[in-house]
């Protein structure tokens, strides 16, 4: 995991999920031209071999397609692998948009996009999971209470275990670890883990917050060690 | 609050007065030593009177109440208010109207649920060619080697929603009973030979292999009543599905039958290619179903549909099996 994007190695590698065989076709040849190595498959279920076989950076998920859907793709590839997944959902759909978060997508784009989009949130990703090395402003561990975060190998200890984070949830823990005990707005939570502004009516933070709270657990007197700072943002308890 | 209530109750006190009023009318010129009743009688009889229309008018005015909050609620777009559970098992022609109100909302439920799949499904399918499109003018705009391509692209796209479209609109049309109309006589062995043709030419240009079996022979003598246009289009839909499913160097099977005992035309169309899951068997006439092994084909899932409703405007059925030796059977039959 931590030499996948060790220096000399450029091209990301990108699993795109879609029923629409020519679409993906299309897709495939502009995220070439755009140097990224492209892998296509319009089954849902080879999909999910390819997406937990560790050969990709990257899975392109369609969540509306029929039979085996995208959302149960999503759910059996989570409960393999935390490889960084792209949702693609139905614009004003947002119920299916909050399942896939809830089962671990990184994000989101409603389809139809524009290929430039799609591009630009596979680079926002991209570049958040990638390991920082040799930055100088990484400090090799952020601690706060029972919390330990590794930004340079990307991992995260919970009073010595470490917790199984997707790559978006880290970052959000990450951002709140860096202001433990002083509360973080949405939008900067938005800016440094989805790489994007917070869209109006967007949920995504909360729904990630919400699942990183599950693995968190509670403090001793029964209160979330993420705490909602209401109107505003989110706040990591110290104690 | 409770007018009906209110007005039941007011009108039969008033009915058990008047009759009380005239028994003792009559009573005392006849029979003369009758007694003044005491005053705790009067009382009680007033009494009881008062009860039983109360409980008269209750008994008219609740379930006419629930009703109305039934319908309040349907008003209100919530059409899981049922009041078969406050009726119980009363019998009369309230308790009828109520059961009546029930099979109207769930009806209409079904009905609705129906259109609102049917938009979502519109919806998702307008959007598939949408993002091709995008995709397309992204190539275009990402590099000047991908015009060309991506023109071409535009142009099938455009091409297909236009069709999207146009099958929508016969869809509705059709559902709405409004091209059922002409009545024309149409000889159906003369119909499967057009449909054929059309569909050997196509498959020529494409270069495809895949052969016609056709047996219509004793349809010669068979005419349907109906819409040309629209039996054309039923059995063309028919007859493009199973080319569309069968395998290179494969076969569509075409048979047709004059029953003329029950006076109907009786034509199979049968391909050779995968089936379709007995799960889904009754769902291929569902607009915009796909079946698992249509993955990737084209099509919109809508001429199966149309098919439908355009044999059974004409009275006609229309039902699909999977054949023992592999592949999907279609059968339709039409009154002669």
């Amino acid at each position: 995991m931590s030499n996948r994007w060790g220096v000399g190695v450029t091209t990301a590698r990108i699993l795109l999920i879609d029923d629409d065989v020519e679409l993906l076709d299309m897709l495939k040849t502009y995220l070439e031209r755009e140097e990224f190595a492209v892998t296509t498959t319009n089954i849902a279920a080879t999909g999910v071999a390819a997406a937990v076989s560790g050969d990709h950076d990257l899975v392109v998920l369609d969540v509306m397609m029929p039979h085996m859907s995208g959302l149960e793709a999503l759910r059996r590839t989570r409960m393999i692998s935390l490889i960084p997944v792209l949702m693609l959902t139905a614009k004003g759909d947002d119920a299916d948009c909050i399942i896939g978060l809830e089962l671990g997508a990184d994000d989101y784009v409603p389809k139809p996009c524009t290929p430039r989009e799609l591009v630009a949130r596979i680079r926002a990703i991209l570049r958040r999971t990638r390991v920082v090395e040799g930055v100088e402003e990484a400090p090799a561990v952020i601690a706060s209470g029972l919390l330990n975060i590794f930004p340079r190998q990307r991992r995260a200890e919970w009073g010595g275990k470490p917790i199984n984070l997707t790559s978006t949830e880290f970052n959000l823990l990450e951002a709140l670890a860096r202001q433990a005990g002083h509360p973080v707005s949405k939008n900067a939570l938005s800016e440094q883990a989805l790489g994007r502004a917070l869209a109006r009516f967007d949920r995504s933070i909360d729904v990630h917050v919400s699942s990183i709270r599950r693995k968190l657990g509670t403090t001793p007197d029964g209160r979330s060690w993420i705490q909602t700072v209401v109107r505003h943002g989110y706040q990591l308890l110290e104690k | 609050m409770r007018r009906l209530f209110w007005k039941f109750c007011f009108f039969f006190m008033l009915a058990q007065m008047a009759t009380a009023a005239f028994a003792m009318a009559f009573l005392v010129p006849h029979v003369m030593r009758v007694p003044r009743p005491p005053f705790d009688v009067m009382i009680g009889s007033v009494l009881t009177s008062l009860a039983v229309a109360a409980l008269l008018a209750w008994y008219v005015s609740k379930p006419i109440r629930s009703l109305r909050q039934a319908l309040h609620a349907a008003a209100h777009g919530d059409l899981d208010a049922r009041i078969g559970d406050t009726i119980g098992r009363r019998r009369d022609e309230l308790a009828d109207l109520g059961r009546d109100f029930d099979s109207t909302a769930a009806r209409l439920k079904l009905l609705m649920d129906g259109q609102r799949r049917l938009l979502h499904d519109v919806s998702r399918e307008l959007r598939s060619p949408l993002a091709r499109l995008q995709a397309a003018v992204g190539l275009m705009r990402q590099h000047a080697d991908n015009v060309e391509a991506a023109l071409a692209r535009v142009e099938r796209e455009s091409i297909r929603m236009d069709r999207l479209v146009d099958e929508l609109l016969t869809l509705s049309r059709l559902e709405a009973g409004m091209a059922s109309g002409k009545g024309e006589s149409v000889n159906v062995a003369e119909l499967v030979t057009e449909v054929v043709a059309d569909a050997t030419f196509e498959l020529n240009a494409r270069s495809a292999a895949v052969a016609f079996d056709v047996q219509i022979e004793s349809l010669q003598i068979a005419n349907v009543t109906g819409n040309a246009e629209m039996l054309h289009r039923a059995l063309d839909n028919v007859v493009r599905n199973s080319v569309r499913h069968t395998p290179s160097g494969g076969r569509v099977h075409i048979a047709g039958e004059y029953d003329a005992l029950r006076r109907e035309v009786r034509l199979t169309i049968a391909d050779e290619g995968p089936g379709v899951g007995s799960a889904e068997l009754a769902s291929i006439f569902e607009p915009f179903f796909r079946g698992e092994a249509a993955q990737g084909t084209s099509g919109h899932g809508l001429g199966l549909a149309i098919t439908q409703r355009v044999i059974e405007s004409h009275r006609g059925r229309i039902s699909a099996a999977n054949r023992t030796s592999g592949g999907l059977a279609v059968e339709i039959c039409l009154p002669a």
